[in-house]
């Protein structure tokens, strides 16, 4: 079975038609144009049963028109305000070796080099430098840069991620 | 206006002593600093710095493209949540 990805919102309806304006949630505007397949559902549950396939999307990657089949009238547009938009997993770019997509790093576990276990990566931040991961756990959270000179081996596979521990890096704060 | 060439980078007198100290005895370390107004030194290339957002600290691992930017720049104050689209390590 596929895994379905989040990369837009349903803003609101467009003109008469059917059409409605979709807010990506993805700053890649390559992921948008590559898509073949999407599927409506609301946040943090499994997207709805129907996959769209011949739909419409035009305009600028900020102020993108989605057009579905079925959806042909500005109430039935309406009622799919709010919906997030899905993406199939297999239809994302293929990326170069050490880059990976927010959803493969969101998640993993996260070891020092001595195999000590510090929780898992629960946001990415963009810093304007480089991005940092945010793994917390329980009762602490720390911020890793993501650069190779700290982060020494990412592995979705294993859902795991080891950084190399410097001094005053790792520094408890309670959430 | 801009700073005036003259005068030449300003950059915390603390702050570029510890950057001094951790150069000559070759160590690597966290530098935790709230001098946000700091330029970029080329000697900071390579240290990670913890700069406080007003809130907490941010690390901030130091390239040679951070040259010449203040420390505050890297450490931003309001964080938009938003998907990432791909990540490098």
């Amino acid at each position: 079975m596929d895994d379905w990805i989040a990369v837009g919102k349903v803003a609101k309806s467009h003109g008469l038609k059917g059409e409605m304006k979709l807010r990506p949630t993805v700053p890649d505007p390559e992921i948008i144009r590559n898509l073949s397949r999407v599927r409506l559902g609301t946040e943090g549950k499994e997207p709805g049963e129907r996959i769209y396939e011949s739909f419409g999307i035009r305009g600028h990657f900020s102020k993108l028109i989605l057009k579905l089949p079925g959806v042909d009238s500005v109430e039935s547009a309406k009622a799919l305000t709010g919906q997030i938009v899905f993406s199939a997993r297999k239809d994302f770019p293929e990326l170069p070796k050490g880059e990976y997509y927010w959803f493969e790093i969101i998640g993993l576990k996260v070891f020092d080099e001595e195999g000590q276990c510090f929780g898992e990566v629960d946001e990415i931040l963009n810093a304007g430098g480089s991005e940092i991961y945010v793994v917390r756990d329980e009762n602490r959270e720390i911020m890793l840069p993501a650069v190779k000179d700290i982060i020494k081996i990412v592995d979705p596979e294993q859902g795991k991620l080891v950084f190399h521990r410097i001094e005053g890096l790792i520094e408890d704060s309670a959430i | 206006m801009a700073r005036s060439l003259k005068k030449g980078p300003f950059v915390d007198d603390c702050l570029a002593e510890k950057v001094e100290k951790m150069n000559q005895a070759n160590e690597r370390k966290v530098i935790k600093t709230w001098s946000r107004r700091s330029t970029i030194t080329p000697d900071f290339v390579g240290h990670t710095f913890s700069v406080h957002n007003g809130k907490k600290f941010i690390p901030v691992f130091v390239t040679e493209n951070m040259v010449g930017h203040k420390l505050g720049e890297f450490s931003p104050t309001r964080l938009f949540k938003m998907h990432g689209g791909r990540t490098k390590k």
